[in-house]
C-alpha cells in the first residue's frame, strides 16, 4: 500500500515497515495464546484486529481491579517542553459512559501503525471509567509513578485525539518523539543493525508502556523469547 | 506550475467561504424554537471553534443558562456532532450533501477547478446556507473532544497535525519543532485570525527547510461509511452514530515508482485501489477538495502547495458516484 524511498541503515532501527509491524503483533498474539491467555496476568486479552486500509492493530485489554489513590498529593512536576500533555486538573477521564456500581474499569490499549511516522502509536480508551478520575492516576497509581525512569521523560504525556480507526476520541502518546526514544535505547553493534519485528515491538513497549501502565507480563515476555523472532 | 500561479491559486482558496446559518437547539433555548438564526460567511480553511465566543454573545439573550462558558458548546449538522479539528470546508465537503463542482475533464486545468471552489455554489445556483445547530448541553463526550477556555486543545491538535505534515514532507519534524516561539505564536495567531500573509511568513519557512529534501506529500483521505469496509465488524463500539468516517493515510512519495510525478490519481489508485481502480478517471468515486471534484491528473505536490489546509495537509473527501 505504501511505496517508500529506501531508508538509510540507521533508520531501520528507529522505524518499522507495515509488513514487519504486522508480523510482530501476530507473533505477540501467538505467544499470548500459547501462554493459555495470560495465566493470571493483569492483561485480560490480547488480539490482532484486522483493518481493510492498513496493517492490523494489536488490542490489549487490562482490567483495573484497584481504584487509584485520591489525588490530594502534590501535582506532578510540569513537563519541560512545549507539547506536553494536559495538566492534572484538566486530564479528567473522558470516555464512554461512566461505570455503574459493580462494573470494573477496563483499559484498552491499541497499538496502531502510523503510516506517517512509521512507528507504532499507542491509543488508550477506557470502558466504564470511575467518574471524575484522572487518566494518569487510573493508569499508573501515584505511588508507583516516582519509580518510573525512562528515556525522554515526556514520552508518557497523553493528549486526546481521534482514534485513527474508530474515529472516536482516545488518549494517545504523540509519536514525534518515539524515533528519538528508540534511538536512545537501541543497542549499538547489533547484528545487521536491528533485531526482528518482535524485538522492535518489545523495545517500543519498554519505552512507551510503563508510564501508562502497560507492562508486558513476565511470563508473556518469556514466551516471546522462546518464539525467537 | 510557476510560483506566482500557485500563490494566485492559494489566494483564491483562502478567499473561499461558506454561508452558515446557525440556530440554537430548542432544548437550550428559553423560548424553545424562537431564537433568531445567526448568519455568517465563514472561511473554508478556518475552524468552527473560533466562532463560539461570537455565537455565545449573539445567543446570550435566549440561553436557558447564560453562565455556561462558550467553549462548552458544540455544533451539529443533522444530529451529527461536528469535530472541532476538521476545518469548516472539510466538514462541508463531507456532510453537507452539496454537489461538488464538476469540472469538464477535458479542460483539465487545476486553476479553473480551484477558482470555482470559492463559493458553496454549483455553477449559476444561489448559495444555500449550511444549517447547523448550536448546543449547550448533553456534550457528546464519546464522540467529540472537549474544548477549553484558551483554545489550548485546538492549538495542540493543530500543532500535532502541522508537525506530522512536516514529518511526512521531509522524514523529520525538526523544522516544525525548531520554530522559534515567536514563529510558533505567529503561525497560531494567523490560523486564529485567518491572516494569510502572516500565515505564509511562517509557513514558507516550513516549506523550504535548508538542507532537507522533499519526500512525501501530506494527504489524508476521508471515506464515508458506505465506502469503507467498516471496522464495526472487527471493533465493537459503544454509541456509534451515523456520520462515521474512516480517515485513510499512506505515505505518498513525490514520484511514482516509475519516476513520474505523482498525481492525485496515481496516489489514490495506489492507496485505495478498490475505490479508485483507474489512475485517470473517477469511475466509482471522486476526490473532493474545497467543494470541487479535482481532476485525477492534477500534480499532487502542486495541488498541496496551492490548496492545502493550514495544517499542511490535503484533506480529501471521497464522494461515491452513482
Amino acid at each position: 500500500m505504501t511505496t517508500t524511498t529506501p531508508t538509510a541503515a540507521i533508520q531501520t532501527q528507529l522505524h518499522i515497515e507495515p509488513a514487519e509491524f504486522a508480523e510482530g503483533i501476530r507473533a505477540f498474539q501467538r505467544a499470548w495464546i500459547e501462554l493459555e491467555e495470560g495465566g493470571g496476568s493483569a492483561w485480560q486479552d490480547v488480539r490482532v484486529v484486522e483493518d481493510s486500509y492498513g496493517p492490523p492493530l494489536l488490542r490489549i485489554s487490562r482490567l483495573l481491579d484497584t481504584l487509584p489513590s485520591p489525588t490530594d498529593d502534590a501535582p506532578e512536576a510540569p513537563e519541560d517542553e512545549d507539547d506536553a500533555g494536559e495538566n492534572d486538573d484538566e486530564a479528567l477521564v473522558r470516555s464512554l459512559p461512566p461505570k455503574s456500581s459493580g462494573q470494573k474499569t477496563t483499559v484498552i490499549y491499541d497499538i496502531v501503525y502510523s503510516p506517517s511516522y512509521r512507528v507504532p502509536v499507542l491509543y488508550i480508551t477506557l470502558s466504564h471509567p470511575p467518574p471524575n478520575s484522572n487518566i494518569h492516576d487510573l493508569l499508573v497509581p501515584a505511588s508507583h509513578r516516582a519509580q518510573l525512569q525512562h528515556a525522554g521523560g515526556s514520552l508518557g504525556a497523553l493528549s486526546l485525539t481521534d482514534h485513527p480507526i474508530t474515529g472516536l476520541p482516545a488518549y494517545f502518546i504523540h509519536p514525534c518523539r518515539t524515533a528519538e526514544g528508540m534511538a536512545a535505547i537501541t543497542k549499538s553493534g547489533e547484528v545487521g543493525g536491528r533485531g526482528g519485528p518482535m524485538e522492535y515491538l518489545m523495545r517500543w513497549l519498554g519505552l512507551v508502556g510503563p508510564s501508562v501502565g502497560l507492562s508486558v507480563p513476565v511470563r508473556l515476555a518469556q514466551a516471546m523469547s522462546k518464539l525467537q523472532l | 506550475m510557476a510560483s506566482e500561479r500557485i500563490a494566485d491559486l492559494q489566494l483564491k482558496i483562502w478567499s473561499g467561504s461558506l454561508p452558515l446559518e446557525i440556530r440554537l437547539a430548542a432544548s437550550d433555548c428559553r423560548t424553545y424554537e424562537d431564537s433568531d438564526p445567526y448568519f455568517v460567511q465563514y472561511p473554508r480553511l478556518s475552524y468552527l471553534a473560533f466562532l463560539l465566543p461570537r455565537l455565545h454573545a449573539f445567543f446570550a439573550p435566549w440561553l436557558i443558562d447564560p453562565a455556561v462558558p462558550s467553549y462548552e458548546a458544540w455544533l451539529s449538522f443533522e444530529d451529527v456532532p461536528l469535530k472541532w479539528h476538521y476545518p469548516t470546508g472539510l466538514l462541508y465537503d463531507l456532510y453537507s450533501g452539496a454537489e461538488p463542482f464538476n469540472l469538464d475533464a477535458r479542460q483539465g486545468r487545476e486553476e479553473v477547478v480551484l477558482s470555482h471552489s470559492t463559493g458553496a455554489t454549483t455553477a449559476g445556483a444561489v448559495p444555500v446556507p449550511w444549517r447547523l445547530t448550536l448546543h449547550y448541553t448533553e456534550f457528546p463526550s464519546g464522540q467529540l473532544i472537549p474544548l477549553d477556555a484558551d483554545d489550548k486543545t485546538m492549538r495542540d491538535t493543530f500543532t500535532n497535525a502541522m508537525k506530522e505534515a512536516d514529518f511526512v514532507r521531509n522524514g523529520t519534524a525538526r523544522t516544525a519543532m525548531s520554530l522559534s516561539k515567536e514563529d510558533s505564536d505567529k503561525l497560531w495567531r494567523a490560523v486564529q485570525s485567518y491572516d494569510r500573509a502572516l500565515f505564509n511568513e511562517v509557513n514558507n519557512k516550513l516549506l523550504h527547510p535548508p538542507g532537507l529534501e522533499l519526500r512525501h506529500v501530506p494527504v489524508k483521505v476521508y471515506l464515508p461509511t458506505s465506502a469503507s469496509q467498516t471496522t464495526s465488524e472487527t471493533i465493537p463500539e459503544e454509541g456509534k452514530t451515523t456520520g462515521h468516517l474512516r480517515v485513510v493515510q499512506a505515505l505518498v512519495p513525490l514520484q511514482t515508482s516509475s519516476r513520474q510525478p505523482q498525481t492525485l490519481g496515481t496516489a489514490l489508485n495506489s492507496t485505495l485501489p478498490t475505490i479508485f481502480p483507474s489512475r485517470r478517471n473517477p469511475l466509482l468515486a471522486q476526490p473532493v477538495l474545497h467543494g470541487a471534484a479535482v481532476p485525477m491528473t492534477a500534480n499532487l505536490w502542486e495541488l498541496n502547495r496551492a490548496a492545502a489546509y493550514t495544517d499542511g495537509f490535503l484533506h480529501l473527501a471521497v464522494v461515491m458516484l452513482g
